[in-house]
């Protein structure tokens, strides 16, 4: 399964997706050290976003969001790629200093598609992005160019 | 081969990524972007540029003001400390006038906050490079109230309480931009010209009511019920019956944390409204009535039920002269027999000196530069504690504190014995 999307931060990643249907704090949301989710009640509340494919709608909360996403990097803990229902500067702003490839506006409705778990790949190009997704499985069936 | 780049900061990376041309530059844009002003202006010009680009701008604003978040060493970490080094290295300047948010403590009291050493040191760090690069060491989350801006002005702001001040009470223009990209935007004195700056977006997409009973509840509590159940975009509220600015700052700093919402238009308070009253068309919004519910739900998230804390804290956001003057009032003739700590902007402390000696001579703490957020109140001895912020309570439940939400007059009658 192909989803065209928008580039916001240019790259390419592939990992296992994780899927937020709520938005995300960063700051506050996310532990820094070890990419656990820690805001209380949140339905990912105690799971890692570290080397996931990171879905979700938005980020949300506090704007040093930005340095939250840029400190996962450094301590190896961030997602591969995140995809947004629609990017906000906070989101993208960390993305870009800690090079995480980000694409948001996917063409179909990825929490109907993507689950838990489906391998997935992201290609973010400056004209062109799409989400290549594999049912539960590795990466070798899917393509490498959108 | 399918090649994967690993995350990681790499300054090198962002020099040399690709700038685009769906952005109508000026003059003047041009040459920051071609390296003609220097390397930080560059580089701040293609990150600028880049995002613009990604979000459909047209072209770039001019902005007249900047207020950057992520100051404390405790948010911002190393990571932070070098990406501040890479840009002193660039040799970047701010080119608007430009302040900076709390940080971990208090500059003069921090012997008192129980501050470990390599944290004091690693926060002044933070603050002379912020310096060195032509920050104002405001040290406060309300430049709202230190600064002088008006009805229509662009502006960069971070800080999310006070970019819901700034656009839904002022009626500056400001996205919730996040910290660092508010850094680029005072390097280059522009933003891209996208969402709030533009009178379309700051247009209401939802209309939303309270209980009817809501005189009752605490602004903090509605406001982050607000941000929780409506997520995003502009929201309109109706018969909003808070009046007092203290209420509404709690009210917005609550909508900043739980949402990514950047204005709320409140009835007979927004000045968006006056000016676009005749494209609103109220019947035709999209209805969302808030339950009781909703908010004992949202309650339930952000407040334990505490019969004893450690200490009461008011002053997220940093409390005005006359916030400290209503509480002063309150405890005037009264013993406080709690821990009572008050954050404010330091400003406010060197032109009140005489109500902060008297809330001291009660025994009750008053700090500047920092708050209850970002710095660390565990080494301040407190482990569960009270306060009339949701914003303040949802980051510190986050933290790992056991928190109560009340309201400031219960607390101020709880912490004077009453």
């Amino acid at each position: 399964m192909k989803i065209k999307a928008r580039t916001i931060v240019e790259g390419r990643a592939e990992g296992e997706a994780l899927v937020s249907e709520n938005p995300i704090s960063f700051y506050g949301g996310v532990d820094p050290e070890t990419g656990i989710i820690r805001e209380k009640g949140h339905p990912l509340e105690g799971v890692s976003i570290a080397n996931k494919i990171l879905i979700f709608p938005y980020g949300k909360g506090s704007t040093v969001g930005s340095y939250v996403i840029l400190a996962l990097a450094k301590n190896n803990v961030a997602p591969r790629a995140i995809v947004n229902l629609e990017s906000e500067p906070i989101i993208i702003i960390g993305c870009i200093l800690a090079s995480i490839p980000l694409v948001d506006k996917p063409a179909k409705n990825i929490f109907d598609i993507v689950k838990n778990g489906d391998y997935i790949r992201v290609i973010a190009e400056k004209d062109s992005a799409c989400i290549l997704v594999s049912r539960g499985s590795v990466s070798e069936e899917l393509p490498s160019t959108c | 081969m399918f090649f994967v780049q690993r995350p990681g900061y790499r300054a090198s990376d962002i020099s040399q990524s690709r700038f685009y041309d769906n952005v109508f530059l000026t003059k003047i844009e041009e040459k920051m972007l071609n390296g003609e002003m220097g390397e930080a202006v560059q580089l701040a010009a293609r990150i600028v540029v880049k995002i613009g680009d990604a979000l459909g701008a047209e072209r770039l604003v001019p902005i007249e003001d900047a207020h950057i978040s992520g100051i404390s060493f405790k948010n911002i970490g190393e990571s932070g400390l070098d990406f501040l080094k890479m840009l002193i290295e660039k040799e970047a300047k701010f080119a608007v006038p430009t302040t900076i948010n709390p940080a971990g403590f208090d500059l003069k009291k921090w012997g008192k906050m129980n501050v470990d050493k390599k944290f004091l040191d690693k926060q002044r760090e933070v603050i002379d490079r912020l310096i060195k690069i032509g920050a104002k060491p405001l040290l406060s989350c309300t430049p709202y109230e230190a600064k002088r801006l008006s009805y229509g002005q662009h502006i960069a702001w971070s800080e999310s309480n006070a970019v819901l001040y700034a656009n839904s009470i002022i009626g500056a223009r400001t996205n919730r931009e996040g910290g660092p990209l508010a850094i680029f935007e005072a390097i280059i004195g522009r933003a891209p010209y996208t969402g709030l700056h533009l009178d379309e977006n700051r247009l209401p997409e939802v209309l939303v009511r309270f209980p009817k009973d809501g005189k009752a509840l605490s602004p903090a509590l509605l406001g982050y019920t607000l941000g929780f159940i409506v997520k995003k975009g502009v929201p309109y509220i109706e018969d909003f019956i808070f009046r007092k600015m203290s209420e509404i700052k709690l009210f917005l700093a609550a909508v900043g944390a739980s949402s990514s919402i950047g204005l709320v238009l409140l009835e007979d308070v927004s000045p968006d409204l006056k000016r676009f009253w005749k494209r609103i068309k109220k019947t035709e919004l999209e209805k969302i009535e808030i339950t009781e519910d909703e908010i004992e739900d949202s309650r339930s998230k952000i407040s334990k039920n505490l019969t004893k804390v450690d200490a009461f804290f008011l002053g997220c956001p940093h409390l005005s002269a006359r916030e400290l003057k209503e509480i002063y009032n309150f405890l005037h003739n009264k013993k406080v027999k709690e821990r009572l700590i008050l954050f404010t902007a330091r400003r406010v402390i060197e032109e009140h000196t005489n109500i902060v000696n008297r809330l001291e001579s009660k025994g009750i703490e008053v700090y500047a530069d920092t708050c209850m957020v970002v710095s660390d109140i565990g080494r301040m001895g407190v482990r569960r504690l009270a306060l009339d912020s949701a914003k303040a309570a949802y980051y510190l439940t986050a933290q790992g504190y056991e928190v109560v939400l009340l309201d400031r007059e219960e607390i101020l009658k709880i912490a004077s014995g009453g």
